[in-house]
């Protein structure tokens, strides 16, 4: 703060040491403008501030708003108190020329507890005023010219691009995963899961006649082979049925398909499906890539 | 599995109802021998099938493992005229068809030997330890297998119900002749015969007195369960009753295929040039031989079709002993051999 220091008072007597007031730089006030003046007054202990004494809030003069007045105490030197009295004015006079003003000063009143009053002027303070005038356009400068609306500021979106892609990962990898348990592409050639693939190729060949029934066949025996890790033939199905207890609850439907795949391929060229109609096939192979599953 | 519901011999030919009687008969013959012989069904029923098929068998294995019980309990529940030999180092083929001594009056006699003594009617001929005879003898042999004919007394004898049984041990190598690759091609198969390994069976061959007499233990079984002189006849209408499908045959044209070079469906086996192992075998006789034992294999089973199990069944008697390796490999034949018949149904999809 550019202060200007008055002492505006002498004591009236011992009890108030000192009353000075600061305020910002005393020109080139504009109309409207709002100043702070600051006012410190130590006084002896015992002493105390009369509130009723401070100025009110509103208009001063004419021209001079008292818009708040706050009053803050501390200690002083020699055990006293200080007090600071912080004043802000609006002034309102509007000048035709540079002009001094003034603060009119106000009188603060102390008291003891026994009576005693002491009372001190403060709070003057003289400002010069400066008219407001149009600015004298000068050819050739673009400086006060409309400038172009400013950039909006834009708000980091880093975080939620972070989430965003955290998210998007996460729901890849579920995604990858639950492909993966179901033998869906890009997995569905996976060796453990040799009964899905083949319950998806005897899903799409078993309704087409003997030729895909014969085809959905073949996919359903490589995949038993592929599961038993030999070629598996019909007698051998309990035996694999006991290293693999999942295939266990269609021990039936897997002897059945055997049965009507040795008629069908070693038989003497009888009708197969009648022997194991496709629905029955397509389900065998769905129940058992679920069963594969649970294993 | 399942055999119930797809059984049943064909119903249209004639012979159906002789075949199932002959079926009957033939687990009649199983379980007769299986009363001599325990511990080893699974030799006992090849042996069937080697006698329905019409082939001659050779037992392979240790010494005391019962090789020649089991020989002599079919012979005798099969039946018919029987006559045995050993091979010895100094037997000549002469000695197979004639017998030479001084008769009481002190002249020089010569009559029909083992091979004759019984005639034309000879159903079996059982010939020990063939690895001890000559190479002069197991040419002979290879006649009598082969054409079950001889000449004789300088004329033509003919066998119409032979078969014959050979065995070897496997123990021993001196003073012994291998079989030349022609003969052992004749015999359709060649069963090993291993110690059984199951405690009880073994408790029982070794503590029941009734295994310790071998003649008493031959001499308790029926005679004559089948009738020797109607097998070619029962045997030529099981090959022509029990069928092969297309998908059958293009099967076991893979499986040959893959004998003969095991490289091109991939079978490796561990320390063997795959390349060069095969030398030669799977010859079209052999694998002709496959299809017979497995047409039986499956009758017996009491189905009208053959199925990939029935060739497995009776893959590796009938295949592993026409099977010739590099000489290098021939040390470790047994091993090698076994991994290149499993490798080799490992591989080939079926149906």
């Amino acid at each position: 703060m550019a202060a200007a220091a008055l002492l505006l008072a002498v004591p009236a007597s011992a009890q108030v040491r000192g009353a000075e007031t600061f305020g910002p730089r005393p020109f080139g006030v504009l109309l409207g403008d709002v100043f702070t003046l600051k006012t410190y007054v130590d006084v002896d202990a015992g002493f105390r501030l009369d509130p009723s004494s401070l100025p009110k809030v509103g208009p001063v003069s004419y021209s001079l708003d008292l818009r708040r007045i706050d009053v803050t105490d501390g200690p002083a030197p020699n055990g006293g108190v200080r007090y600071q009295i912080t004043a802000e004015y609006q002034t309102f006079y509007s000048a035709l020329e540079t002009k001094e003003e003034k603060v009119p000063p106000f009188t603060l009143a102390f008291a003891d507890g026994a009576g005693k009053r002491a009372e001190v002027q403060a709070g003057r303070w003289s400002y010069l005023t400066s008219p407001l005038r149009p600015i004298a356009s000068v050819s050739g400068e673009q400086q006060y010219g409309l400038r172009p609306d400013a950039a909006p500021h834009s708000i980091s979106l880093r975080r939620a691009e972070i989430l965003t892609g955290l998210a998007g990962g996460a729901t890849l990898l579920a995604l990858a995963l639950l492909a993966w348990s179901r033998a869906w592409p890009p997995f569905h050639r996976r060796p453990a899961r040799p009964f899905a693939a083949a319950a998806r190729a005897v899903r799409k060949a078993a309704g087409a006649g003997e030729t895909g029934w014969r085809a959905a066949a073949l996919a359903l025996h490589r995949a038993f082979d592929a599961a038993a890790g030999k070629r598996l033939f019909g007698d051998d199905v309990a035996a694999f049925i006991k290293t693999r207890p999942a295939f266990a609850r269609h021990e039936a439907a897997i002897a059945a398909f055997f049965d009507a795949s040795r008629r069908a391929f070693f038989g003497e060229g009888t009708n197969a499906a009648a022997a194991l109609p496709p629905e029955q096939l397509t389900r065998l192979a769905r129940d058992l890539a679920s069963a594969e599953r649970a294993t | 599995m399942a055999h119930s519901s797809i059984a049943g011999i064909r119903n249209d030919s004639a012979g159906a109802a002789s075949l199932e009687r002959w079926r009957e008969q033939a687990l009649a013959f199983e379980a007769e021998v299986g009363r001599a012989v325990v511990g080893q069904p699974h030799v006992v029923r090849l042996l069937t099938i080697a006698i329905f098929a019409r082939g001659h068998v050779l037992l392979e294995g240790d010494v005391g493992v019962g090789k020649t019980t089991i020989l002599r309990a079919v012979a005798r529940a099969l039946g018919g005229p029987f006559e045995r030999i050993e091979g010895t180092v100094d037997l000549m083929p002469t000695d197979m068809l004639y017998t030479a001594f001084v008769d009481d009056a002190g002249k020089p006699r010569v009559e029909p030997g083992p091979v004759l003594h019984h005639g034309e009617n000879l159903a079996v001929f059982f010939f020990n330890e063939i690895n001890r005879a000559r190479p002069q003898v197991h040419s002979l042999l290879l006649r009598l297998m082969a054409e079950r004919s001889v000449t004789a007394f300088g004329k033509e004898w003919s066998f119409p119900h032979l078969q014959v049984f050979a065995d070897r041990n496997r123990v021993e190598k001196e003073e012994t002749f291998e079989l030349p690759a022609a003969a052992r091609d004749r015999f359709l198969m060649e069963i090993g015969v291993e110690t059984p390994t199951d405690v009880e069976t073994r408790r029982e061959l070794v503590f029941d007195p009734r295994f310790h007499d071998v003649d008493r233990l031959i001499g308790g079984l029926k005679e004559g369960v089948l009738d020797h002189r109607g097998l070619g006849e029962a045997g030529r209408a099981i090959q022509e009753t029990i069928t092969t499908s297309p998908t059958l045959e293009t099967y076991v044209l893979a499986l040959w295929d893959a004998i003969r070079a095991p490289s091109s469906v991939g079978i490796a086996i561990d320390g063997v040039d795959m390349a060069r192992l095969i030398q030669g075998g799977g010859s079209p006789r052999g694998v002709g031989a496959l299809v017979r034992a497995a047409r039986v294999r499956a009758w017996l089973e009491g189905r009208a079709m053959v199925l990939p199990e029935d060739v497995r069944a009776v893959f590796n008697p009938v295949m592993a002993h026409r099977i010739f390796l590099d000489p290098i490999y021939e040390v470790r034949r047994d091993r090698i051999v076994a991994s290149l018949c499993a490798q080799v149904f490992e591989r080939t999809p079926a149906p």
